[in-house]
């Protein structure tokens, strides 16, 4: 026998606005329980659940806008799972990004030509240097000797070659300081020697390859660091920072007029949470 | 503007997905669809049923890629059609009271998608037609059974509060929408 009763579909349509009538069973205790126990299902759905802290959405925005910018960003900024060792992609898609990633490559090779080009003419289109695995560093020296043949720079010959390493927050680029996330800036001697003693190791050349933006983890947060006028990415590699698995991201930005010839800036980031363990820059 | 739809983009993906790291995901791809999108937004729908229309898409797009993943069990079809009875009758069988993310994980997700674009974002039928593309009268039918389904998995009304965050929630969006019975 047919129930006189309106089904579910009616009662769930008519709480939400899109059933005109029940056809008098608004006021049957029947029906009336089982549209509170469909509203409270709406309920429970409708309430938002807890979302990202106010920096992960931050970043999320940041990353974006940076994405959105760069046509290579496409399939940027995947969260590490356990257990899950890659990420298939749609072939398709797979092909837009490799074309996209040529066109950016060819459009930026003089960039690592290192012929002198204006830094603002070419920075839009600068491809990331991958620097690969630079192992255990704990020596902001033997790092930058490490980073700067990759972009073109002559590596260090001595003390006085390290120019100005920067504080990590955004307008804080104080000449000669190396910052470190675990406490103030140290102090550099005048003429921009380096924080820390050389340990004398001779800088490997790299033979740099060129990767995605969106192979680095951590561009957001490094870019949050460097605040406005950073640059773009210009380089990344991965090492262990005074023991801490790290990422390394190097920006190359014009100086202003009248300001020290400042042109990369380097950040190291934890690769668990990227936090900033160490910046500095080099003069070109 | 990215930054005041964030937290509903990230909603969605997380009602949808039903796991945070697949939500942050969907939502960052959905974050840069829009903001990639905005100058071919045609403006024949409302913004926010764009925008919820990418983040829905991002959403089951990262369920697609993830089925390869072990997930939680979704209700079948037969279950599903138990759970058109009426409620009433239904009590005694039900061991478990999940959160609201955790039921709606057990939902199949055509179903998930219909419940949360119109609980979570209050978007009429034919809204959450245009964004699934399906007829309006799917959606109805989608929406009842996938609360009927879910009713027998939540907290009873008036025993605490229903939603994963603790509160009683309460559908600040849609509410005004709604008759009173």
């Amino acid at each position: 026998m047919m129930s006189p009763h309106p089904d579910d579909e009616r009662l769930s349509a008519w709480i939400d606005g899109e059933e005109p009538d029940l056809g008098g069973h608004q006021t049957c205790a029947h029906c009336q329980a089982r549209v509170d126990r469909l509203r409270h299902v709406a309920r429970a759905v409708a309430a938002r659940p807890a979302g990202l802290g106010r920096q992960e959405a931050e970043v999320m925005v940041r990353r974006a806008v940076d994405a959105a910018a760069a046509p290579d960003d496409v399939l940027a900024f995947r969260h590490p799972r356990p257990g899950r060792t890659a990420v298939r992609r749609p072939r398709a898609m797979l092909g837009l990004a490799a074309a996209a990633a040529v066109v950016v490559a060819l459009a930026a090779v003089p960039l690592l030509g290192g012929r002198g080009e204006d830094p603002d003419t070419v920075a839009s289109a600068a491809p990331v240097v991958d620097g690969g695995d630079l192992g255990d560093q704990a020596d902001a020296r033997t790092l930058a000797n490490e980073v700067r043949p990759a972009l073109g720079l002559e590596p260090l010959a001595d003390s006085n070659s390290l120019a100005a390493p920067a504080a990590p927050a955004a307008g804080d680029a104080s000449a000669g300081r190396t910052a470190t996330a675990d406490g103030p800036a140290a102090d550099t001697a005048a003429g921009g020697s380096a924080a820390q003693e050389s340990t004398g190791a001779t800088p490997t050349t790299r033979r740099p390859k060129r990767l995605s933006r969106s192979s680095t983890t951590c561009l957001a947060q490094a870019m949050t660091q460097g605040g406005p006028g950073l640059g773009d990415v210009v380089y990344r590699a991965t090492l262990r920072w005074q023991g801490t698995p790290a990422e390394a991201l190097a920006f190359r930005s014009a100086a202003g007029a009248g300001e020290p010839k400042l042109t990369v800036r380097l950040f190291v980031m934890s690769q668990t949470g990227c936090r900033l363990l160490v910046a500095q820059s080099f003069a070109a | 503007m990215l930054r005041r739809l964030q937290p509903t983009v990230h909603a969605v993906c997380l009602r949808i997905t039903g796991n945070p790291t697949d939500a942050a995901d969907a939502a960052q791809e959905a974050l840069i669809g829009i903001a990639r999108g905005l100058g071919r937004f045609d403006g024949r729908s409302r913004f926010t049923t764009w925008a919820y229309r990418v983040a829905t898409n991002a959403a089951l797009d990262e369920l697609r890629r993830r089925r390869r993943r072990p997930v939680a069990v979704e209700l079948t079809e037969a279950e599903m059609e138990r759970a058109r009875v009426p409620v009433a009758d239904d009590l005694g069988g039900v061991a478990e009271r999940l959160d609201a993310g955790r039921a709606l994980a057990r939902l199949p997700v055509d179903y998930r998608a219909a419940v949360v674009l119109r609980d979570l974002c209050a978007l009429d039928y034919a809204e959450i037609g245009e964004v699934l593309g399906i007829p309006p009268g799917t959606v109805r039918s989608r929406i009842a059974r996938g609360r009927a389904a879910l009713a027998p998995l939540l907290a009873e009304p008036g025993t605490g509060g229903t939603g994963d965050d603790g509160s009683d929630g309460g559908n600040r969006l849609g509410a005004e929408r709604r008759p009173t019975i």
